[in-house]
């Protein structure tokens, strides 16, 4: 062993005493040239190995001295020249290694010399094409080796003489034909073309080689195979045909018995033979998907099955025959089909079956005769089948994938649930399938090499190793798939009811004093109104939630899937995301009418009317029912959680992680606008100088309102973005908790600011209750309507006086009493609201009076307006007038 | 030469490969990753370990594969065979069996004679069956001796490809009795 040296030159007679040497290795130096003679006297070597060196041709004269070579190692070198004489005398040379040279044609004449030749490489060199009669003398070669060369054309006799051949590799070439000279190769047991640019197979293609046993002519274009071309070819085991689209119908395999394994994928194939089994008795493995299949035939003669594959066909029901009696049946795959129906014996006699994929199909019921032996069962996407799975019916279950998470509580993964594992495990795929895929993406680039590593064996082993006591069951139960109790803790429980009466309750107070009190109904009155009524809805719907949550106590695993799946989910979604919606957008409405009347009034010396506000309402209205409206109609969708609403986090729908991202958007939108406007508002006021007097009331409970909406509304903002862009790591109890106690919040903190800190109410309130009392005081009547007008102007009414001196001169001028400070100040008035005008009585508030009072006003030099003059057809009641009486000021004030 | 200086050295335990030379990439844990060109992976698995290593040549169970972009050894697949040009085809058979055309036979097919020491199975000559025996002779003379001479012949049909044995027998003759008297 000479081998990984420095040797740049051998010296003729080098090895002459060593007449006993059998093997002689002298790769991995730096010889270019080895002259005659340096062999001379090895008269027993069989072995010489010369690889890995820099020769640039054959040692012709070198090698003439060893006449029992047997093997001759030359790979590896540049050799593009072999002199004719090359391997003359070498009468016994078996073996010949000249791959990875720089040969551009096969040398055939100095070929002839070796007689004995029985197995040769030319891989690996830049041949291009194969004469006629290249092989011509090597009656014995068994193997031939010409992959990786640029071989584009055979010559129609090439391969004559070669009786011998067993094995031929013309893998990675550009053979652009079929090889057709293969048919005098009686003896081919292997083929290989793959990784050609052969387009089509002809009929009766390998009609000259019946002891075919392998052909492997993957990567190759191949668009036609003719029927007849695997006919006879009775040792044939193996066939694959995938994305030969131009193959429409089943190839003709009569007389190709000994197949095992068939693989006809992306084809087009609509139909099976009937007689597919009869002529296919040692069918192992059959593959047979992305075709357009929609029936089957009886598969029961193919007693030896072992593996099929029939995903992503077009299969609608199996009957109780197609797979009877398949007793070695161990593998089904029948994922991504319209599979409706399985007949309740479809699966009794499969002893052997042990994964069995259903995955996406249109299932309402599986029968679960003979699926006891079951290991991996994939039922994902039956979205009708939601009944859960008794753990006794699957006593050897190892992976589960189920439609819904709650069919995954009965095999114990529920208890003892990782936080994250909602979220994390729904992207990774089971274990065991990742570890398949490791492995396979390890070994895939060579996979023709047969770089084996004993695969199967280390498949076995992780198969083994992963023996868990517990099943896999996935989607696996989570907060957001409880298998108990919908909401977690008795503090979300408590919290959501509190909520829940608070909202409703205080909701119902403020919709009854705003809209069913006799007082003067202004636009932002009116919208303080519809954010309660909105409020409420939202106060609804987390009681229907409670109540589910009630309902379902302790066993919510039973009910889940129908519950998400069901109208009331639908229904619950819909209200919730309208509510929250309205509620917003109804929000930024009251802000910028406040900011527009003040505008307005500034600019125009008028507001704009309630009919526009209450249109501006109805587009809210609509816009909102719109948002709601589009997880029906699959933007989004409202049964991913049994909360129904629309996931805050993404679970892969595109869609439904746009819908969210919008709506998050749009609200966020808003409430800038309302910052927006609100900052303009409060500029406009302090310009005002104090010369405004203004719905302070109003205006600060729409701050209010504003303020603690934008805050209550950060964690979902928040939630939203930061799942979007991967910040951070939120766990999804507390998503939870979010979502179900601070996104409802404001809808019961909205009202109670209301009830609380607005006078407004408390003046409804009194007037409701004075409504209530004096019905049968007819006498009282009038005066209780009086008071209530005037109660609606002493806030109301926005007086505008030109001046401060002004304000004490009227004042002084009509004698009324200086501000009952105890009065005012709760009401956080800025200044003192005395209006010295013109008396006007009764209710005649048409058009033209208020132009004409308008027009006295600023005739005045008075600016009195009230937020909706327009609109509000019978307020305007021009109040502080000297013949006034001086005791009603007080009272109202 | 493209040798990295943090090439860790390797020992494993195989003991005909006690160092991880010539790689391009190797690791502590798994030797070999990326050898220099015209080197063969081999790669080799001891319990869940696998380690890597680059050679001239492939061990004994091993063959190489060149291809485009690496160069691996790949295990002959039958495991009578020691040596193997490729994965069916073996070049010296594991004792007890026999090699003929790259199988590895337990007993030699007809035709052939096994050849204990190369363990292989070598064609023999084709002849033809043996002639009829000739007349008992002597001197050309079918008569008159006690004790003559027969022969019989056969014919070469096939001459193996390597001419290892030699040549067959073609003639054979045996001692036999003859007719003392010649009649007449």
């Amino acid at each position: 062993d000479l081998s990984m040296n420095y040797i740049g030159e051998l010296q003729p007679n080098t090895f002459h005493r060593l007449h006993l040497l059998k093997e002689l290795r002298l790769s991995g130096n730096h010889l270019t040239r080895i002259p005659g003679r340096v062999f001379a006297g090895l008269f027993n070597l069989k072995v010489l190995m010369l690889q890995n060196n820099q020769l640039k041709t054959v040692p012709s004269e070198a090698l003439r001295d060893l006449t029992n070579l047997q093997s001759l190692r030359l790979d590896a070198n540049i050799i593009s020249e072999v002199p004719e004489n090359s391997f003359e005398g070498l009468r016994s040379l078996r073996h010949l290694w000249l791959d990875d040279n720089a040969l551009t044609d096969i040398p055939v004449r100095a070929l002839n010399n070796l007689p004995a030749l029985q197995a040769m490489t030319l891989a690996l060199n830049r041949i291009h094409r194969i004469p006629d009669n290249a092989f011509q003398n090597l009656s014995s070669l068994v193997v031939l080796h010409l992959h990786n060369n640029q071989i584009q054309s055979l010559g129609q006799s090439c391969f004559d003489g070669l009786h011998s051949l067993e094995t031929l590799d013309l893998n990675f070439n550009d053979l652009a034909e079929f090889p057709v000279s293969i048919r005098t190769l009686g003896k081919l047991q292997e083929l290989g073309f793959h990784s050609n640019n052969i387009k089509a197979i002809p009929e009766k293609a390998f009609v000259g080689n019946p002891l075919l046993q392998t052909i492997h002519f993957y990567d190759n274009p191949i668009q036609f195979v003719g029927k007849s071309a695997f006919q006879y070819l009775p040792k044939l085991h193996t066939l694959s045909l995938n994305g030969a689209t131009e193959i429409q119908d089943f190839p003709d395999l009569k007389g190709t018995t000994s197949l095992e394994i068939l693989t006809l994928t992306r084809v087009g194939i609509h139909t099976l033979p009937r007689g597919l089994c009869q002529q296919l008795p040692n069918l192992r493995v059959l593959e047979l998907s992305h075709n357009q299949i929609t029936q089957l035939p009886s598969f029961h003669k193919c007693q030896k099955l072992e593996e099929i594959g029939l995903q992503h066909n077009r299969l609608r029901e199996i009957q109780a025959d197609t797979f009877q009696q398949l007793y070695s049946l161990r593998t089904l795959d029948l994922s991504c089909n319209n599979i409706e129906f399985i007949h309740p014996d479809a699966f009794s006699s499969l002893r052997s079956l042990t994964k069995l994929d259903l995955t996406d199909n249109k299932l309402s019921a599986l029968p679960m005769v003979g699926l006891s032996g079951l290991m991996h069962l994939k039922l994902k996407g039956n979205l009708a089948l939601s009944e859960p799975f008794a753990e006794e019916s699957f006593p050897k279950m190892r992976v589960l994938e189920m439609p819904y998470a709650y069919q995954c509580c009965e095999y114990g993964a529920c208890k003892n649930y990782k936080p994250s594992s909602q979220w994390g495990g729904m992207e990774a795929d089971s274990d065991d399938e990742n570890i398949h895929k490791r492995t396979m993406g390890l070994f895939a680039g060579h996979a023709d090499n047969h770089y084996d590593l004993d695969l199967e064996e280390l498949q076995l082993e992780t198969e083994d190793s992963k023996l868990h006591p517990s099943i896999q069951c996935t989607p696996s139960p989570g907060p957001f798939k409880p298998c108990d109790h919908l909401f977690d803790s008795w503090v979300v429980r408590l919290g959501v009811w509190v909520i829940v009466v608070a909202s409703v309750i205080c909701n119902a107070l403020v919709i009854l004093t705003v809209f069913a009190s006799p007082g003067y109904l202004s636009p932002v009155k009116f919208v303080i109104g519809s954010i309660a009524g909105a409020n409420m809805l939202t106060g609804i719907d987390s009681g229907v939630l409670a109540f589910v949550d009630a309902l379902t106590f302790g066993q919510f695993a039973k009910y889940g899937a129908k519950w998400e799946t069901g109208l009331g989910c639908k229904a619950a979604g819909f209200v919730s995301v309208f509510a929250s919606e309205a509620s917003i957008l109804f929000l930024t409405l009251a802000a910028v009418q406040c900011s527009i009347s003040v505008s307005c009034v500034r600019a125009y010396g008028k507001s704009p009317s309630f009919s526009s506000v209450k249109v501006a309402a109805l587009c809210c209205v609509v816009w909102s029912t719109t948002a709601a409206t589009l997880p029906l109609f699959s933007v989004g969708e409202y049964g991913t959680t049994p909360l129904c609403l629309p996931s805050p986090l993404p679970d892969g729908k595109l869609s439904s992680l746009g819908f969210t991202v919008a709506l998050v958007m749009m609200n966020t939108l808003c409430f800038l606008v309302i910052t927006g406007t609100y900052i303009k508002l409060y500029c406009d006021l302090l310009k005002g100088e104090f010369d405004t007097i203004w719905d302070c009331a109003m205006i600060k409970h729409v701050a209010w309102l504003i303020f603690t909406n934008c805050l209550l509304y950060c964690p979902m903002a928040f939630l939203t973005f930061s799942s979007l862009l991967n910040l951070f790591q939120i766990s999804p109890e507390v998503i939870k908790s979010i979502l179900l106690v601070v996104l409802p919040l404001p809808a019961c903190i909205n009202p109670l600011l209301y009830l609380l800190f607005n006078p407004h109410f408390k003046d409804d309130l009194q007037l409701l209750r004075q409504k209530g009392s004096c019905k049968e005081d007819d006498v009282n009547s009038f005066t209780s309507e009086e008071t209530e007008k005037s109660s609606y102007d002493s806030t109301q009414a926005l007086v505008t006086f030109s001046g401060m001196d002004m304000v004490f001169d009227t004042t002084e001028a009509i004698g009324v009493l200086q501000r009952p400070p105890q009065v005012l100040e709760p009401y956080g008035f800025p200044s003192v609201t005395l209006v010295p005008c013109q008396q006007r009585t009764g209710t005649g508030g048409q058009e033209r009076d208020f132009s004409s009072r308008h027009s006295c006003l600023t005739d005045e030099e008075l600016l009195i307006a009230s937020e909706s003059t327009e609109a509000a057809h019978s307020s305007i009641q021009v109040s502080f007038c000297p013949s006034a009486k001086p005791h009603s000021y007080t009272s109202h004030l | 030469e493209v040798v990295p200086h943090n090439c860790t050295l390797v020992s494993v335990s195989v003991g005909w490969l006690d160092y991880c030379s010539s790689c391009v990439r190797c690791s502590g844990d798994n030797g070999c990753s990326t050898c220099q060109k015209k080197l063969f992976l081999l790669i080799w698995r001891e319990g869940i370990r696998q380690y890597g290593a680059c050679v001239h040549s492939c061990p004994p169970g091993y063959f190489g594969v060149r291809g485009q972009e690496v160069n691996r050894c790949t295990k002959c697949k039958t495991s009578y065979c020691e040596t193997c040009f490729s994965k069916d085809f073996c070049m010296r058979c594991k004792e007890g069996f026999y090699l003929f055309k790259g199988k590895c036979l337990i007993s030699c097919p007809e035709g052939t004679a096994p050849d204990q020491q190369q363990r292989e199975c070598f064609e023999e000559w084709g002849v033809s069956l043996w002639s009829e025996w000739s007349r008992c002779s002597r001197k050309r003379q079918t008569c008159g001796y006690k004790w003559g001479t027969e022969s019989r012949t056969r014919q070469v049909m096939k001459a193996p490809v390597e001419e290892k044995l030699p040549c067959p027998v073609l003639t054979e003759s045996r001692k036999c009795r003859m007719k003392k008297r010649c009649p007449g």
